[in-house]
């Protein structure tokens, strides 16, 4: 999943960026308000995490002008202003969330998931579609209680199928949530990773858990259920 | 905690007005009633002392030997008509002896009525005396010596004469005292009215008094009262409410400005200390979080295919931050310092044209000479007594400032003069172009953190420049002038020129 940070300061915008990306997200990272703006105006980001004091724009600004616009990702405020006026002043503008500097990185990390997971309506750490139970803050994958062997990147695979089970997702998109398009929409790494995941599915009795629907996508069954031996 | 009532302005007031209220008409009425009573005892006293005098104006000695007078006879008629007895006038006339001549017919016993046959000629005693029937009457009386009779019309002398020498007009026994006597009782009566009504007067005027005065002093303190109320609203966390000002008195209207005018300064003085926190908050809060990140982030392993992170890096980092955070907490220490006039001050004898030089070449070798030209130009050798370590944190802050914010390829122009009448002073002025700076801009420089990138994305100023520069100036009695001219920033520090000597002295 795609991930923009708007962030003045050099040092803290390269940690964080390198800390999500280490949590399995695409990043982009942004130093002053402008190119932040046209970065949420044009990209389709999971989250938009945003600081306030930023040269050119601030924050607030662009906020207002990012929600004018009709751009629906979920956005965290990310200041070191305290006040409540600037909570109340960001919420009120249309972000989801506020986060205080200095912060925990897991916390942070938290509140960046759960506003991922809320753009497509969940709102849990667990996923669960019949006997299949995904932990999204572990990373970890269970059918009924065997644990999924997968690779950071097939999991990543399966959390976005999972949740957007019953809908088709394309290539494309898993290219872009889950690759950053860190490889070619002609390679044959998705495909192996997709295959990988079935493998794992049928290593515990669980068959045609991800249709592939040609020429446009996977798509993972709501219902998943395990075949008795 | 109630305040007692007795420290009320209203209270004290109200019992303070009706005391002296009640105390006046008391007075008053003492007043009347003592001057209606001496003009009534005047006129009784004046009234007896009159009867008395016609009285023995009628009183002869006819040659016969006896005793006549006129005054008798009308009494002995009107008391044969009617014993009416109301308004009696009592008198008695007795011969040298005590033996009653003739006495007024209401009086039943004329032993109560004194005798004093040792008063002289033409003088009246006044007295009081009990009558045998209990009524009390006031007294007046005199003795004389009883004239002779005129001679009748037709009558011959020779008889007058032989008349006149059996009456000896000097003989004791033609010595005679007469007493006259009434009743003071109405006088007494009036007089008693007078008082009862005087004080049933008193008392109904003090309870009016009271009540209006309770009624008009408390209409009186209604804005005090008023003023009291809005200043117990006034809560500590709420310094932006102000006393109306609008409908208040003349005498309170100076104390509401002057009290609305302290509690906007302290309101000033708690918003800049809050924003000034605030600041100070916000300017670590990032570098902390940098930090805490970099920290935080490098415990956590690479993701798959990543690479790990460079420990190097990290620590170059977190060192980079921490003197980032030193030289803030260095330079808020120093400016506390100087605020709190707790910084020593060292005098000494100092060229600012060679400090001001010493500044430039510093500040050439900081920035290993990638700054814009900086020409210095002094137009005196004079030496001023100045504390040479706080002016060279003045210089520095503002030649850092200078050719920090001055525009690229432009050049800081430094300029050292005297100044004043008789060149009392030295103006060092330091001016640079600037991008951006609107006049609007000068009410803020001075402020602490402020910084024209509201972002304040800038590490390397944490805009405690021109705040610092002032709290220096102040300690050395320096005045620090502000000024856009164009396109260029101008800062003028006028410095009085002190020798070591006078200071000394001083």
């Amino acid at each position: 999943m795609r991930i923009l940070y708007v962030e003045d300061s050099r040092s803290l915008r390269e940690t964080v960026g390198r800390g999500l990306q280490k949590a399995g997200f695409t990043v982009d990272l942004v130093g002053d308000g402008l190119a932040g703006l046209d970065a949420a105006l044009e990209g389709e980001y999971a989250v938009i995490v945003l600081d306030i004091m930023l040269p050119g724009k601030d924050g607030f600004e662009i906020l207002r002008e990012i929600r004018q616009a009709g751009v629906e990702s979920p956005i965290l405020m990310l200041s070191a202003r305290v006040e409540i006026e600037d909570r109340v002043r960001g919420l009120d503008g249309g972000a989801d969330d506020y986060l205080v500097k200095p912060f925990a990185w897991e916390e942070f990390l938290a509140r960046v998931r759960n506003l991922a997971r809320r753009r497509f309506d969940h709102h849990s750490d667990v996923i669960n579609l019949g006997d299949l139970r995904i932990e999204t803050r572990s990373g970890r994958a269970w059918v009924r209680d065997a644990e999924l062997t997968l690779r950071p990147r097939e999991f990543g695979i399966l959390e976005y199928l999972a949740l957007r089970a019953g809908e088709i997702v394309t290539r494309n998109e898993v290219l872009e949530e889950v690759y950053d398009h860190s490889i070619d929409l002609k390679s044959n790494a998705i495909d192996a990773a997709v295959c990988n995941v079935r493998r794992a599915f049928a290593e515990h009795g669980v068959e045609e858990a991800i249709r592939t629907v040609p020429r446009r996508g996977y798509l993972l069954e709501k219902e998943i259920s395990r075949k008795l031996e | 905690m109630g305040v007692p009532d007795s420290n009320s302005i209203r209270r004290q007031l109200q019992v303070s007005v009706t005391v002296a209220m009640a105390v006046l008409f008391v007075v008053g009425s003492l007043g009347v009633y003592h001057y209606v009573r001496f003009i009534e005892e005047k006129e009784f006293t004046e009234s007896i002392e009159r009867f008395l005098r016609e009285s023995v104006g009628e009183v002869e000695l006819e040659m016969s030997g006896v005793v006549d007078a006129g005054f008798h006879e009308l009494a002995l008629n009107r008391f044969a008509e009617s014993n009416d007895t109301d308004d009696a006038l009592y008198y008695v006339l007795r011969d040298h002896r005590g033996a009653v001549i003739f006495q007024s017919p209401w009086l039943k016993d004329e032993s109560k009525l004194p005798f004093r046959p040792e008063t002289r000629d033409g003088v009246i005693r006044f007295g009081r005396s009990n009558l045998s029937d209990g009524e009390t009457v006031r007294t007046a009386s005199t003795s004389w010596q009883l004239p002779v009779e005129d001679l009748d019309p037709g009558e011959s002398p020779t008889a007058a004469s032989d008349r006149a020498r059996n009456h000896d007009p000097s003989a004791p026994e033609n010595r005679v005292h007469m007493t006259v006597a009434t009743s003071d009782e109405s006088m007494r009566d009036m007089l008693l009215i007078l008082a009862i009504a005087l004080s049933t007067n008193g008392i109904l005027i003090t309870v009016v008094t009271a009540f209006l005065v309770i009624f008009l002093v408390g209409r009186a303190c209604r804005p005090i009262e008023a003023l009291s109320a809005s200043c117990a609203r006034i809560e500590p966390d709420r310094l932006s409410a102000r006393l109306p000002e609008s409908e208040v008195p003349n005498e309170l209207a100076p104390l509401v400005a002057q009290f609305n005018s302290l509690l906007a300064r302290v309101e000033q003085a708690f918003l800049r200390e809050r924003r000034f926190s605030v600041d100070i908050a916000h300017e670590l809060r990032t570098p902390v979080a940098e930090l805490r990140s970099l920290a935080e982030v490098a415990l956590v392993p690479a993701a798959e295919g990543g690479e790990e992170e460079n420990p190097r890096e990290i620590y170059l980092e977190t060192a980079a931050i921490g003197e980032r955070i030193g030289r803030l907490i260095d330079v808020l220490s120093k400016l506390h310092r100087s605020e709190q006039l707790s910084q020593a001050i060292d005098y000494r004898e100092v060229n600012l044209g060679e400090s001001l030089a010493e500044a430039v070449a510093s500040l050439d070798c900081r920035s290993g000479g990638e700054v814009p030209g900086v020409r210095v130009e002094c137009h005196t050798d004079a030496r001023v007594s100045i504390d040479p370590a706080l002016f060279r944190g003045i210089l520095d802050n503002l030649l850092n400032n200078a050719v920090s914010y001055a525009r690229s390829g432009s050049e800081v122009r430094c300029v050292v003069e005297e100044s004043g009448s008789g060149g009392d002073s030295i103006v060092l002025e330091i001016r640079n172009s600037t991008d951006g700076l609107k006049s609007e801009d000068l009410h803020y420089v001075r402020e602490p953190f402020w910084r024209k990138d509201a972002a304040r994305s800038d590490s390397n100023h944490f805009g405690l420049g021109l705040c610092s520069v002032e709290a220096y100036a102040r300690l050395l009695n320096i005045v620090v002038g502000i000024e856009l001219d164009g396109d260029e920033f101008v800062v003028t520090l006028r410095i009085p020129k002190i020798s070591q000597e006078s200071r000394l002295l001083a």
